[in-house]
């Protein structure tokens, strides 16, 4: 069993960071550019979020597009919980077959960096939506 | 902030630059090192950039007394933004970097840790078993009597040394060396294969990392008698490495050895077969002449051509201003040719006074397997120069790239 209790909640939590990222005054421009789509699909639990940054939408679920995104990232809902608090290495994830990325490599690492202002934002946000569970789980 | 400023017309950037032969590159660096010392360039072109990456350009320090200014200052010319000419994607440097991408006290405290793991015991233990792989390797060599000198002798010793400290098990050794090889080749078009550069590094990483967490979890359940153990093991202050750092220092570590004393390996055989005199010198005394022919070897291979640091503050560097955030490129592979320290610099001496900056200019980044390397060297040229007095070499096929001097295969008969 893992931390969030069924898609809804991981929608919340991990899905509204991304809505912040599109609507940030500095993050969202810079997301838009780089006009990537990626697809997330979450294990426990099962969960999917697609995001277009060039359009700025995240959609959920069954709402998700069918076309293909660049990057599709396969990994447990608690693995994400815890690349946006700071405390996933992808790089050994993927090495443990924890994170699987299928898709554009240089796309992906131009992404990454906007990813790292986003981390205490999660956090204070999840402090904010009384889930500080999903932080001390984290370690 | 940097200034717009206009790059200099000896233009060392281009992958046609580094596509040249060693002497054609070096006319050029000679101009620099004469006229403009210190000079500013245009970004480095090269695959393991990300496109519509902003660069302003670097300086490039060519002479030996820069380089080694540069080396023994790192308070001006910090490691942590970044140490190939390149603009290699932070995630990949941080992961594959360790503490050469680090700067005081990080840089202090991860080397300490790492070096409790290098223990006197051993390190003479690899000592012991560098010279008897030599000799079964030059046994190899002469009973095949032809075949590929890179494949046959420079490869496999540093893969065995590493995979020893490391614990690699034989059957994973080929595949480890591999991925360490191919991870310094994101500018050579045979080894990218249709992939980009940053794919290449991207996966080479992920290969050195699995293999590293199971090597390192192995360790930890059944500890064994070497350095990965220590590694698990290593205490300093009530700290460990973490599971990251261990990977980020294997990763380190299988390229530091493998792609560097497998260079020196093949240029030093190629140079003393060039150069007729100084393989006769040297084998008519070796314990004499062996330990100046190591680095003579060493300054003539310059395995590691290009590092790079980035000013934390103004400077000035022979007379050139550099702005705070400034990238700096040590050339070594130019300072290693510095006619004002080395007479005649493309001539091969073995009774040279050392001064070579192969294993860097001094400082905290010092190459931390000096001896090692120094010592595989020895014994593998006190090896193949005794026993293998005809050995001829054919032509070799280079590596293409901005960071190693690479020989990728060269023929070789007895």
């Amino acid at each position: 069993m893992g931390l969030f209790r069924d898609a809804q909640d991981v929608y919340d939590s991990i899905g509204r960071i991304f809505q912040e990222a599109i609507s940030d005054p500095e993050i969202g421009p810079k997301t838009k550019e780089a006009g990537l789509t990626i697809r997330f699909d979450f294990k426990d639990p099962d969960s999917i979020i697609y995001v277009d940054f060039a359009r700025g939408d995240v959609f959920f679920g069954d709402a998700a597009p069918e076309r293909d995104p660049a990057i599709k990232l396969a990994m447990k809902a608690d693995d994400a919980n815890k690349f946006w608090l700071g405390k996933l290495n992808l790089v050994m994830a993927m090495a443990k077959g924890q994170v699987r990325a299928k898709g554009s490599v240089p796309e992906m690492l131009k992404m990454l960096p906007l990813a790292k202002p986003l981390y205490a934002r999660y956090e204070a946000q999840l402090r904010a939506q009384g889930r500080e569970d999903l932080i001390q789980a984290a370690g | 902030m940097a200034m717009e400023r206009a790059f200099d017309e000896v233009d060392v950037s281009t992958l046609a630059f580094w596509e040249l032969s060693a002497e054609e590159r070096d006319a050029r660096l000679a101009v620099l090192r004469a006229k403009r010392p210190v000079s500013w360039q245009r970004p480095a072109e090269g695959m393991a950039t990300l496109p519509g990456r902003e660069d302003p350009g670097y300086w490039a320090v060519t002479r030996h007394a820069e380089v080694m200014t540069v080396s023994r200052d790192p308070e001006t010319y910090s490691s942590s933004n970044g140490f190939q000419i390149e603009d290699v994607p932070e995630e990949i440097l941080e992961s594959a970097g360790s503490f050469l991408g680090m700067d005081h006290p990080r840089h202090t405290k991860l080397r300490r840790l790492v070096s409790v793991a290098f223990t006197p015991r051993r390190v003479r233990a690899l000592e012991d078993k560098i010279a008897f792989r030599a000799k079964t390797l030059v046994d190899d060599l002469l009973e095949r009597g032809e075949g590929d000198f890179v494949d046959v002798v420079a490869k496999p010793m540093p893969s065995a040394t590493f995979a020893e400290m490391m614990g690699v098990a034989e059957e994973d050794r080929e595949r480890v060396t591999g991925l360490a090889n191919d991870m310094v080749a994101w500018n050579d078009p045979d080894v990218l294969d249709g992939r980009d550069g940053l794919t290449l590094l991207l996966e080479t990483l992920v290969g050195l990392y699995g293999e590293a967490a199971t090597l390192s979890d192995a360790r930890r359940a059944q500890p064994a008698d070497d350095i990965l153990t220590g590694l698990v093991t290593a205490e300093v202050d009530g700290e460990h490495l973490t599971d990251e750092e261990i990977a980020a220092f294997f990763v380190l570590l299988s390229v530091a050895a493998n792609d560097t004393t497998r260079q020196s390996i093949s240029h030093g055989m190629r140079a003393l077969c060039r150069f007729p005199d100084q393989r006769e010198l040297l084998a008519s005394d070796l314990d004499r002449y062996l330990p100046g022919a190591v680095e003579e070897i060493v300054r003539w291979a310059t395995p590691v051509m290009t590092f790079r640091r980035t000013a934390t503050r103004d400077a000035e560097l022979n007379g050139t201003k550099i702005a705070a955030d400034d990238k700096v490129v040590m050339f070594y592979v130019s300072a290693n040719r510095d006619e004002t320290v080395f007479p005649e610099p493309w001539r091969f001496d073995i009774t040279r006074e050392p001064a070579h900056v192969g294993f860097g200019g001094g400082g905290p980044h010092f190459c931390l397997g000096a001896s090692l390397a120094r010592s595989m060297l020895r014994s593998m040229f006190r090896e193949l120069v005794s026993r293998a007095p005809t050995l001829e070499l054919g032509e070799p096929s280079f590596l293409i790239g901005n960071f190693i001097q690479g020989i990728s295969s060269m023929p070789y008969r007895v």
